[in-house]
Formats: C-alpha cells, sequence, structure tokens
C-alpha cells in the first residue's frame, strides 16, 4: 500500500549561531510517518532528536534557526509558513505531548477548562459543549470520576494522571498527528506502562500518527512500528523496529542496543560505546560515528557517508553488512 | 550458621512530621505523619550487592540516607558488624559506610578540583598521612579509570560519566567497606550508563565492597545484583536471590513490575496493564496489606484487615515475600479496588 505519508521530513536543519561558529543541532534529517502509524525517534542527549520534533511544530527556541529543509504535514508546508498557518495547524492537525506533565499545565486553571479550551477556541463549541466533551476526553484517557476531576487543579493529581490530562488536551483538537517528547520519562514504570498502553489503544481507536521521542530503546520497541536512530544531528538508521533491532546496519544503532542491559538477556558485560558524541559545532569529518566506532576503516574519516538505501530500510554507514553480520553473531534481542 | 550479616537492619522507621504548624495545634488538629521507611529489616553480607527497588516514594532513597546515617531513625536500629550505629555517628564509623548520590552534577562542589575535593577528605579523617595524600589522590583517580590531570580540573569539565566516576573515587578515598550507591546511573546516558555500572561491579570484586544499589531500573539490577529487595510504601514487600525474584516472584507487586517493564524485543507489550491505579500516599496508608487496594488476588476481610509479615517459603529460607498468599495456591485475579471504585 503506497500512500502519501502524514508527515514528510526531507533534510532537516537546526542551527544555534554560537560565538565559535554555528551548533548544527540537526543536521539533513529525514523521515516520514505513514497515516496511524508509529515512529520512534531514538538517541542520546545532544543528538537532536527533541530539536528535530520541536521544529516540526515551529516550536524551537528562540536562539535556533530553522535553517534549511522541508517539513509537510498532512500536505501542508512547514518550513516558511507563516503564523497564521502554524497556528491552524497546531492543536488541529499535529499537537504535542511534552515530558514534564507539571510544567505543561497551567497551574492555576482548573484541569477540566484547560481541556475545554481547544474546543471552544478552536472547534467553536459553546461552554457548556466544551465542557461535556472536556469530560468525554478525560474519560477517553483513563480518567476515573471525570466530573469531579474536571474541577481539580494540575497540583491535585498525581504525576500520572496529569499526564492523561496532557493527553486530553492534545486530543482535543483532534489531531491526526501526536507529537511525543519522552512522555514517559518523568514517570514511574508502573505508571509508564499504564501511559504507553492508553497511547497505543488511542493510537489504534483514533486512527492518530505519532511521533514518539525517546531516549529509551524498550520504550521504543513497545511502542512504535518503525524507528529512526539518531546521532549528533543525523539520522544514522531508519527501518521497521523488528528488522532493526533484530540486526542493526549501523555500528552506533548495535553499540546502542548491546550497552541497554535488557531485561531478557542477562549479558556477563555491558559493553559501552567508548568515547563520547562529538561537538556539533565542529564533528568529525567522514562519518561522525567514525571516532567510536570498531568497524571504521580509512574510507570513514574523509568524505561525508550518505543515507544508503538497503530496501525498506536505510543506514548511514559503508560497512553495513559487517555490523550485520556481527549483530548476528551475538543477537543483541532476544528470540520471539 | 550463616556468617553474621556486615550490615543489619532491625526494625527501622523514618517518619517525617508534617504540617506541625502552631495554627494547627491550635485547632487541635493532629500533624500528619509521612512514614517513607516504616518498619523495615534489612541484612548484607560482606562482599554481596543487594539491589533495593521500588517506585518513587517507596521510601527506597530514605532507607539508604538512614544507613549512611544522613537521616534520623524513628525508631530501629542500624548495626554494623554486630554492634549498633548509633544517630550521631562519629568520624569513624561514618568512614566505614559511605554514598554515591544520584546527580553527579549537583553532588560535586563545583568550586573545588578534584584534587582538592580528594585531598579535603584525606586531610580531614587522617586517611594516610599528611605526606602520602597526593600520591592516595593519584591512585584514586587511576582507581575509577580516570587519567592523572583529571585531579586538576574542576568538575564542570567533565562528562557526566565522568563526574560520576569522581563521586565513586570520593566516596572512596574513605576505604569505606559498604558503598551506598542511589540511582548512580539514571542521570545518565544509556551508552555511558553500562561503563559506570561495569565499573562498579570491578570494584565490588577488587576491593571485596559491599554494596547496596538503589534503583529503579530492573534490567540494570538484573545485571549487576546478587540479591534484591523490593519496596513499596515503606516496607520490603519480597526479597530473594535475582534470579529467583525474575524468574518466581512471589508477591503480586513484584510480578506486576516485572510485566511493567518495557523489553528490548519488540512487540512484547500486551494491552493489559501492569499494576492498575496509583501508589496510595505514604501519609494515608491503606490498612491491612499496603497493596492490597491495587491488588488483583485481594481477598476481603483478610487483606484489607491483616498485615502480612514477610515470611520465607517453605523450603526457601532466602526468599521472603510479604503476602497471605505468596506461599499458598493465589485466589483467581480479579479487578482490583482501586480501578472498581472508578467505575
Amino acid at each position: 500500500m503506497s500512500t502519501t505519508p502524514l508527515l514528510r521530513v526531507e533534510d532537516l536543519r537546526v542551527e544555534f549561531p554560537l560565538a565559535r561558529g554555528v551548533l548544527r543541532a540537526v543536521d539533513g534529517a529525514s523521515f516520514s510517518v505513514e497515516a496511524g502509524q508509529a515512529l520512534g525517534l531514538v538517541g542520546e542527549s545532544g543528538s537532536g532528536k527533541t530539536m528535530a520534533l520541536r521544529a516540526l511544530l515551529g516550536l524551537l527556541p528562540r536562539t535556533a534557526r530553522l535553517a534549511g529543509g522541508s517539513i509537510e504535514i498532512d500536505g501542508v508546508q512547514v518550513v516558511g509558513a507563516g503564523e497564521a498557518t502554524l497556528r491552524r495547524l497546531r492543536g488541529r492537525t499535529a499537537s504535542m505531548v511534552f515530558q514534564e506533565p507539571m510544567t505543561a499545565l497551567n497551574p492555576v486553571l482548573r484541569v477540566g477548562d484547560q481541556i475545554a479550551e481547544t474546543p471552544m477556541v478552536r472547534l467553536g463549541l459553546s461552554r457548556r459543549k466544551a465542557r461535556e466533551r472536556a469530560i468525554e476526553l478525560m474519560r477517553m484517557v483513563g480518567i476515573a470520576d471525570p466530573v469531579r476531576r474536571a474541577e481539580a487543579y494540575p497540583h491535585e493529581l498525581s504525576g500520572g494522571m496529569r499526564q492523561r490530562v496532557v493527553i486530553a488536551i492534545a486530543l482535543s483538537g483532534e489531531p491526526k498527528l501526536l507529537l511525543c517528547d519522552e512522555p514517559t520519562t518523568a514517570l514511574d514504570v508502573t505508571i509508564q506502562d499504564q501511559i504507553l498502553k492508553l497511547l497505543a489503544g488511542l493510537r489504534a481507536d483514533l486512527g492518530v500518527s505519532v511521533v514518539f521521542v525517546s531516549h529509551d530503546l524498550a520504550v521504543i520497541a513497545q511502542t512504535c512500528q518503525h524507528v529512526a536512530v539518531m546521532y549528533a544531528g543525523q539520522v544514522v538508521e531508519q527501518g521497521p523496529i523488528e528488522t532493526v533491532f533484530r540486526e542493526p546496519h549501523h555500528p552506533y544503532t548495535l553499540g546502542l542496543l548491546r550497552s541497554v542491559p535488557d531485561f531478557d538477556v542477562v549479558r556477563e558485560h555491558l559493553s559501552a560505546i567508548p568515547g563520547l558524541p562529538p561537538d556539533l559545532a565542529s564533528p568529525p569529518p567522514g562519518c561522525r560515528f567514525h571516532p567510536r566506532c570498531a568497524f571504521a576503516r580509512t574510507e570513514c574519516t574523509h568524505d561525508p557517508i550518505p543515507l544508503l538505501d538497503l530496501g525498506g530500510r536505510t543506514a548511514r554507514c559503508l560497512f553495513h553488512e559487517e555490523c550485520a553480520a556481527e549483530a548476528r553473531r551475538e543477537p543483541v534481542v532476544a528470540r520471539a | 550458621m550463616p556468617e553474621q550479616p556486615l550490615l543489619e537492619v532491625r526494625g527501622l522507621h523514618v517518619h517525617f512530621p508534617l504540617g506541625g504548624g502552631l495554627g494547627a495545634r491550635l485547632r487541635g488538629r493532629e500533624a500528619e505523619v509521612l512514614r517513607a521507611v516504616d518498619g523495615v529489616d534489612l541484612e548484607l553480607a560482606r562482599g554481596e550487592t543487594l539491589g533495593l527497588v521500588g517506585e518513587s516514594g517507596c521510601g527506597k532513597s530514605t532507607l539508604g540516607r538512614a544507613i549512611v546515617g544522613l537521616d534520623r531513625p524513628t525508631a530501629g536500629e542500624v548495626r554494623y558488624a554486630g554492634e549498633t550505629l548509633p544517630a550521631d555517628r562519629d568520624r569513624r564509623e561514618r568512614r566505614r559506610i559511605q554514598m554515591v548520590f544520584q546527580d553527579p552534577y549537583s553532588s560535586l562542589n563545583p568550586r573545588m578540583t578534584v584534587r582538592q575535593t580528594l585531598a579535603e577528605l584525606l586531610r580531614v579523617h587522617q586517611v594516610v598521612p599528611r605526606e602520602s595524600v597526593d600520591e592516595r589522590c593519584r591512585e584514586l583517580v587511576g582507581l575509577v579509570g580516570l587519567p592523572e590531570r583529571a585531579l586538576d580540573a574542576h568538575p564542570r569539565q567533565f562528562s557526566g560519566g565522568q563526574r560520576q566516576r569522581i563521586a565513586i573515587a570520593r566516596a572512596l578515598a574513605l576505604e569505606p567497606e559498604v558503598l551506598v550507591a542511589d540511582e548512580p546511573v539514571s542521570a545518565l546516558d544509556v551508552s555511558v550508563q553500562a561503563t559506570v555500572l561495569n565499573l562498579l561491579e570491578e570494584l565490588r570484586a577488587r576491593l571485596g565492597l559491599t554494596v547496596l544499589l538503589i534503583a529503579h531500573n530492573m534490567a540494570v539490577v538484573r545485571h549487576v545484583c546478587d540479591r534484591v529487595a523490593v519496596m513499596y510504601l515503606g516496607r520490603i514487600v519480597e526479597t530473594a536471590p535475582t534470579g529467583e525474584v525474575f524468574t518466581d516472584p512471589r508477591h503480586p507487586y513484584t510480578q506486576g513490575l516485572l510485566r511493567a517493564v518495557p523489553r528490548l524485543t519488540p512487540g512484547q507489550a500486551g494491552d493489559v496493564v501492569a499494576v492498575a491505579g496509583d501508589p496510595p500516599s505514604p501519609i494515608h496508608l491503606p490498612a491491612g496489606c499496603r497493596f492490597h487496594p491495587r491488588c488483583p488476588i485481594a481477598q476481603e476481610p483478610l487483606c484489607s484487615s491483616e498485615d502480612p509479615a514477610l515470611a520465607a517459603g517453605p523450603e526457601r529460607p532466602a526468599h521472603r515475600a510479604a503476602c497471605h498468599f505468596a506461599w499458598r495456591p493465589a485466589p483467581a485475579a480479579h479487578v482490583p479496588e482501586v480501578v472498581e471504585e472508578a467505575l
């Protein structure tokens, strides 16, 4: 089935001008999401995943600039679009779920009123109808006793409840695309489990597409069908989650998977990736990962490495075959 | 008769009084009490790594702090090699148990170089003669895998993983027997976490340390620990050798906690929630078993009236669980009380 993707990002560039040069936080990232699918953007701090996500709705910090590329959401070009187009997009076509529910909510407004705002202001519902809609949304995200809870202020709710409210607000404009920035990182594991299952259920029931930013590979493995692995501002590998996790074709993906203690496979020793991510104001020439890579050869150290099309998946590595062979030798995830 | 444990915690309670202000007292209201640690017994054998797991607010950090001597017990005691440690510990008693904190960005003095931080400790505690302080500083950074030139740098010049190494070197400067590590890797990036965990394991083996690792990440615990204690609302609800906790958990909370951990192998998440509801407040604790409102096998009136003891299994002296049904056939699962009330 070949449909136009709901979200198509090409060659996205986000820069921070600094006194000592330009910091390229996102440097030519491309990814897309089909309708009803979930894409995981995974990487460590500084990989550019959060900036890439924020750029989608024109929500970059003031000090950053969108330096190039194309972002198409439901057929609308975001790059270069005016504030009016962006405002129409935000909340209606696409909306954000932030990491910290305490800071994402207004502390002095009752949560019911916060959820009712978009239906009232953007969908033109009457106050009474918007309120009914808010209660319906609260029920939809699994908030018990929504009529009473709608009167609560954010501080009166638990962390998990607050994140449910944030999700209800994100859904209140009936979006087609939900952008989630580490939505469970601040939560405990049993509450994380509840929220992840809620999001999966909503995706299935409402058919919304999801972009899910996380540093947690296991969270991505359980919530997404596709994954894009980011390193130093670039997508280094992309494809269906099953194939990427079972047989990574980029050494960074392999290293990341091997450094995480997995629940199902107990290894004698955890293997860390040596070294540190590069300074994004002066990344190394050639492959950005080569100084830390066990597969690197001279070819890797000069020219930029393109994202290679490997049939249904892509990888930014000249020695992706060697990498895949190594992954087969000692599988990183348990066999299903 | 097994060897005497190096560290013993007996009947430990750490309560924090809340809102006991003048106004409340005048109105004749009783001050509320947050029961962070509410009756904990724990033992650490020399040389073992015990993982203490639980969710935020369960009291695991407070328990760790009370063991180190940073929080004062309301009741109960901490014993070291058979002798009770007083609430006000002297310098020698403090040296034996040291702590590594979660956040390496705030636990190091930003205005002191690594050398100053380490040398101060070595001098104040007279760990080595004055003339050997410098040599010992070099040994310490070497021990945690940092180059000697790190000694003259300030904490801001290091990455998170390197800072955590410095924090470990600082804890080791006093040559402790016991190291309490409170979430030592959770502020670090995934690829760096492994190096710090490996370092802790290596140091334990090399120096014969006894380690209490406080963590919320079950996968980390599975990799690093010999034994695990699971905490819920101020109590230990299950303790066993690591393998048994993961393959045969007996407490319904442990079972739920393990089901809640996202797996690296794609497509394993079902759609049934592992543990329903939020943990109750440690100020208003449920009567009976503390887990009963969220428990899928709770039975009335037993579980809402009788507090189960942490009991060992038949022929499993090392595996203890605080559930009425831990060691007998479990009743059929039902909708937990919290969910029922909500409907």
